[in-house]
């Protein structure tokens, strides 16, 4: 079981629509080859953490970043963990319609986003908390 | 037969035929196309001024001079507006017109043979080869003033490499006249370094028809050699042949140097801080690792990629990683300087005590961070020792006060009941010694010096413990009125005489006890130590020095004493000055050491025999 985590900025801003077409896809492709983990987008900042076996994870990654949609992809992390920390594939970001997202599966405002899991160890989860700051902002500071 | 045939060829020849008769020109034979030349109307026997069609004047006017003077004429490209019917738009059209005189057989004029032939086509290619020839003039006009204005040397070589153009930049850069031979001397003005480089390359380039991009050092006119960028391309005509090469050359001297220095800098930094006994490193504007220094791999046995973005937090002490790791969240959220105590593990899981210090640079390259681990574990180590050993001393002085102020209490009572054994014996019994009574007085004596050593010990433990007291404004005549009330026996035994002036700085922030202390040695001293011959007169004075500090002076005329420095004088515990006179010796010990410990210091002047004055610096 390995987990990689990216940074990237989008190519173009991404629209809800985009958003809910993306998070539908992942959802469907990560659920068939057991891929879990979340990803975090605002003002065309990506970070994406995923979690599966390495055999999986390592030709997805590589697929993603040689996905038009987003460029400038740093892998901050590939290293194999004890145990998954997340239990399905979620994503997180500012909608600019709040209407119609509460209700997604697999969706969270970034307010509301669950503190990072505590399975992980603190090194891991310090990269969890800090590709989530520089994507979201830090908590409790207002967004724009 | 061949007449019918002539006529037909004639008639439909693609050029116009004619023949003009008589001095008045009247139309002749014209074929189809010159009957159309002539605007359709040519009644034949008419003269052609007559019907001129497009004619012109002038054209009208050549023919007749060719009839009269009988010599061939050609227009060349002579523009004719047709169709001449109203209908039709008209269009310029060339002919090439051939005038030929037909002459009878004696020589006399006859007639003209007009001959045209449409030049349309060819005249207006001529002129748009005109029209593009004028463009391309003006087209390598401004290439001119481009390439001769561009900071730049253009030049062309041919397939020799011998050179065809070069700008005049060449010559203002080098300094060379307008007459140098540029084949001959351009390689001269190479840096000798890049000579054979340069020649190389460009000769490499040449043979495999490439172009070439290098940079050498190229001599300025003022004889300083500079970094020029040369990029050439081949121009190629036929596919495999190139003819020519065209190319530029631009000083790149400054960039160079400043991307020379640049690395140099940072190649600088990069050994400095490799060669540093500390852990650097740096951090994106994010927050993750991007570099750690050499001694970082010596310490932690991990390498970079073992470390990762975040792999420091792990090598804490457990119970700090999660606070740390909050905190530097929140500092590069903030920008905050990250600053800590913390215990990071060696190689060989040794803890030692590292003071982590982070700061964010913020400039043209946006945000990033500058980080060091500072090994304070000797130092900690160290502090700890020494906190041990100071508590420990703390501890061990305490307890010799308590046992000295125990030690004199306890003694206290077996003295007391000493000196009433002393005096009971001293009533009941009686001595066969002709020196009783001075024996009796020098045991009294004695037991009364005992008991002055033991208030004295007592005291100066009661003081010692004081000295750390808080201060307070004290009104210094006040506590020296109280003193004196104290002393009231002593004053009245002696019939001294005590003034008091406080008047020039009348109160004091100071410990109320220790200036009692000081006050009561002082003025007991000055009672004690009295001149047998004359009665204690003491004046204690208050003053502010020159620097604007108060002093204290206590002034008697009493026995003096010899001292051995009057400004910084040491009295020891048990030092007396006058054996003879009843006391412990722990007085002006203990002034001292109230007077020091405060920050300031007693001197002391003195004559035999007349009196002594110490003075009081209470502060520096």
């Amino acid at each position: 079981m390995n987990h990689i985590v990216y940074m990237s900025r989008a190519v173009r801003p991404l629209s809800d629509q985009d958003l809910k077409e993306l998070l539908d896809q992942c959802r469907r492709d990560n659920a068939l080859h057991d891929v879990t983990g979340i990803l975090f987008y605002s003002h065309g900042n990506i970070a994406q953490l995923i979690e599966g076996a390495p055999e999986i994870i390592e030709p997805l990654f590589e697929k993603i970043s040689r996905d038009g949609r987003h460029s400038h992809v740093v892998r901050l992390v590939n290293k194999p963990i004890a145990a998954r920390s997340f239990p399905d594939w979620s994503m997180a970001f500012h909608p600019l319609e709040h209407e119609g997202f509460q209700a997604l599966e697999g969706f969270f405002l970034p307010d509301q986003l669950p503190p990072t899991p505590t399975s992980m160890t603190i090194a891991d989860a310090l990269i969890v908390d800090l590709v989530r700051q520089a994507v979201l902002g830090a908590p409790g500071q207002s967004e724009l | 037969m061949r007449e019918q045939q002539l006529q037909h060829i004639l008639r439909y020849m693609p050029a116009g035929i004619g023949t003009l008769l008589g001095p008045e020109l009247r139309f002749g034979f014209l074929n189809e196309a010159m009957q159309n030349l002539l605007g359709g109307t040519t009644p034949a026997g008419e003269p052609l001024t007559a019907y001129p069609g497009p004619l012109t004047t002038d054209l009208l006017e050549v023919m007749k001079q060719v009839y009269e003077a009988g010599r061939p004429f050609v227009a060349k490209a002579y523009p004719l507006l047709l169709p001449i019917s109203e209908e039709e738009e008209k269009i310029r059209h060339y002919f090439d017109l051939t005038l030929e005189p037909l002459q009878d057989d004696d020589d006399q004029p006859l007639g003209l043979l007009v001959f045209a032939v449409d030049v349309t086509a060819q005249e207006e290619a001529r002129q748009r080869a005109h029209e593009l020839s004028l463009e391309t003039r003006r087209l390598d006009a401004r290439l001119r003033v481009l390439t001769e204005t561009a900071p730049q040397i253009t030049f062309s070589l041919n397939a020799d490499g011998r050179f065809e153009y070069v700008s005049p930049q060449w010559y203002y850069f080098t300094g060379q006249p307008p007459t140098a031979d540029l084949n001959a001397i351009w390689p001269l003005l190479i840096h000798p370094d890049d000579r054979l480089r340069v020649l190389y390359q460009s000769d490499t380039a040449r043979t495999m028809g490439v172009g070439w991009n290098y940079e050498y050092r190229l001599r300025r006119h003022d004889g300083q050699y500079r970094w020029m960028l040369s990029r050439a391309l081949p121009e190629l005509h036929a596919p495999d042949k190139p003819v020519s090469w065209h190319g530029a050359v631009t000083e790149v001297h400054d960039q160079r140097e400043l991307s020379e220095a640049l690395r140099r800098g940072e190649a600088e930094l990069r050994f400095l801080a490799d060669s540093i006994p500390q852990l650097i490193w740096t951090a994106s504007r994010v927050g993750f690792i991007e570099y750690y220094n050499k001694h970082t791999a010596e310490y932690t046995g991990l390498s970079e990629q073992e470390l990762g973005p975040t792999g420091w937090i792990a090598l804490l002490e457990t119970a700090e990683q999660a606070p740390a790791a909050r905190r530097w969240v929140q500092c590069v959220a903030t920008g905050e300087d990250f600053e800590g105590l913390y215990q990071m593990r060696r190689h060989d899981g040794q803890f030692r005590w590292h003071i982590i210090r982070a700061r964010q640079l913020t400039d043209s390259n946006g945000p990033r961070w500058f980080g060091a681990c500072t090994d304070v574990d000797d130092q900690h180590r160290l502090r700890e020792v020494l906190q041990t050993q100071y508590d420990e001393l703390a501890r061990t002085n305490r307890d010799l006060d308590t046992f000295v102020y125990t030690a004199s209490h306890d003694l206290k009572q077996p003295l007391f009941n000493l000196r009433g054994l002393f005096d009971e014996l001293r009533r009941t019994a009686t001595f066969h010694d002709a020196e009783q009574d001075i024996l009796l007085q020098m045991v009294d004596e004695a037991l009364g010096q005992l008991d002055g050593t033991l208030q004295e010990l007592a005291a100066t433990v009661q003081d010692q413990r004081e000295l750390a007291a808080p201060t307070e404004e004290l009104d210094l005549r006040s506590v020296a009125e109280e003193v004196l009330l104290g002393l009231r026996a002593q004053v009245q035994e002696t019939q001294a005489v005590v003034e008091l002036d406080m008047a020039a700085s009348p109160t004091l922030l100071y410990g109320r006890a220790n200036l009692r202390s000081v006050l009561h040695n002082l003025l007991s001293n000055a009672i004690k130590f009295a001149h047998p011959e004359r009665a204690p007169h003491i004046v204690a004075r208050s003053q502010v020095s020159d620097t604007g500090q108060p002093l204290l002076i206590v002034q008697d005329n009493g026995l003096g004493m010899s001292i051995s420095s009057e400004s910084d004088p040491m009295f020891h515990t048990f030092e007396r000055q006058h054996p003879h006179v009843v006391g412990a010796g722990v007085g002006l010990y203990l002034v001292q050491r109230i007077i020091n410990s405060r920050g300031g210091h007693l001197a002391v002047t003195s004559t035999l025999g007349e009196g002594t004055t110490f003075t009081v610096h209470w502060f520096e």
